[in-house]
């Protein structure tokens, strides 16, 4: 049976590579995708999201994906992201110190204050939540 | 001839900015390896980017994207990579001396290091951007707040091109200051081979536009990981050499030092002697 090979790529390091997984799924700037293996060539920009790879037996391996362009050809996926975290690895208490600064940014209604980067930070501390959120449950 | 006190004193504070000198030798060699593990790790990145971008490029033209497109004659920019810190030999020579003879024509400079922004300041020169303290701080914030600032001022006709001008040690063949060409990005780096025919979303040039920033970014901090290396080469090499010449100075004061010791001790036989003699002689 094929199945994919998966690599995930932060601009410092390689941060995981999982050989026979059955499925990916991710979001792109388009919504929501899988791929299944033999899938056709396929290339996309993706959005901060969180990213889920199925290995057999129902294990699911959970990134948090911050951007990034994910390139699939002959069932090798690289997932090239500005910016990520494997799910495990998340520091639940400092992304609610994050998403609790990123929200007193937003609501302060400061001049000076960057709009887009702080909802992006606000927008990453929340996927960073939902994804430690399926280590609990 | 200088007397044997002094010499002792000078040895002995030889002796120790040797140890001083060795320890920052081994301090540059640590902070090398790990410099040259840190540009290892971020190899996959860069290939996986430049791949995809030289498949996106198959057969395309520069009008595709606005970064691609060559201008005649425009200003330039540069952005200068030297060291926060001292004591490294001509790490900073080089660079300084190769980005004066570049940015003396005029254009934008951007500057990253302490070393860089004071010569730069001190030489009158105006600065589009500064950085300091790159590795201690957010990296990853300043590489991206500077690709923002590049692609803006290229997007809006101000530079002609941006050339990073850096130190870079990639073998001991492969060393000195370059300036390597980042904007507009160079077309003739397309696949040879026809690419897979990939399945495109959104769209054929939000992709490449996207690949295209990315592959800039990653461009910039591997300059910047690579000026750490060639950095922290630089600092160990100039500690071997200041650690080699104490030692060398050490042995000249040491023979210098024996050779007053003798000259003090024959002194004082002659005197002994003399006044034996003068002694005996008398009775």
């Amino acid at each position: 049976m094929t199945s994919l090979n998966i690599r995930i790529i932060k601009p410092e390091r390689e941060i995981a590579r999982i050989d026979g997984a059955s499925m990916l799924v991710g979001e792109s700037v388009g919504g929501q995708f899988s791929i299944l293996p033999d899938h056709t060539a396929y290339t996309t920009i993706l959005r901060t999201a969180p990213m889920e790879v199925r290995v057999d037996k129902g294990r699911i391996h959970r990134f948090v994906i911050c951007g990034g362009i994910l390139r699939m050809n002959k069932n090798q996926v690289d997932v090239c992201a500005a910016s990520g975290e494997i799910g495990r690895d998340i520091d639940v208490e400092r992304a609610e110190a994050a998403m609790k600064r990123a929200r007193e940014r937003l609501d302060s209604g400061d001049e000076r204050m960057d709009r887009s980067r702080a909802e992006h930070a606000l927008k990453r501390a929340m996927v960073r939540l939902k994804v430690a959120s399926f280590r609990h449950g | 001839m200088a007397n044997t006190r002094d010499i002792r004193s000078r040895i002995k504070s030889i002796r120790e900015i040797q140890h001083i000198t060795r320890a920052m030798k081994m301090v540059a060699a640590a902070k090398l390896r790990k410099a040259q593990n840190r540009q290892a790790l971020s190899m996959p990145a860069v290939e996986v980017l430049s791949s995809l971008l030289d498949e996106l490029l198959y057969g395309a033209r520069e009008e595709i994207n606005p970064l691609m497109r060559k201008r005649e004659g425009g200003p330039p920019g540069y952005i200068v990579i030297t060291s926060d810190k001292g004591l490294c030999g001509g790490f900073n020579t080089g660079i300084i001396k190769r980005a004066m003879s570049l940015v003396g024509g005029g254009g934008l400079l951007v500057s990253i290091g302490k070393k860089g922004n004071s010569f730069f300041a001190r030489c009158g020169l105006e600065f589009a951007r500064k950085y300091e303290d790159v590795s201690m701080g957010e990296p990853k914030r300043i590489v991206n707040d500077i690709a923002g600032f590049i692609i803006a001022k290229f997007l809006s006709g101000e530079v002609g091109f941006w050339d990073v001008v850096f130190n870079r040690y990639d073998s001991v063949y492969e060393q000195g200051v370059v300036a390597e060409r980042i904007v507009p990005v160079d077309i003739d780096r397309q696949s040879k081979e026809r690419p897979p025919m990939y399945l495109i979303e959104p769209s054929y040039l939000s992709l490449l536009d996207a690949v295209i920033k990315q592959v800039l970014r990653q461009k910039i901090q591997t300059c910047l990981m690579k000026s750490d290396v060639a950095e922290q080469l630089a600092r160990m090499n100039a500690m071997e050499s200041a650690s080699d010449n104490a030692a060398d100075l050490i042995d000249e004061l040491t023979l210098n030092y024996n050779r007053a010791r003798q000259a003090a001790i024959t002194g004082e036989i002659v005197e002994i002697v003399g006044g034996a003699e003068a002694l005996a002689s008398a009775y």
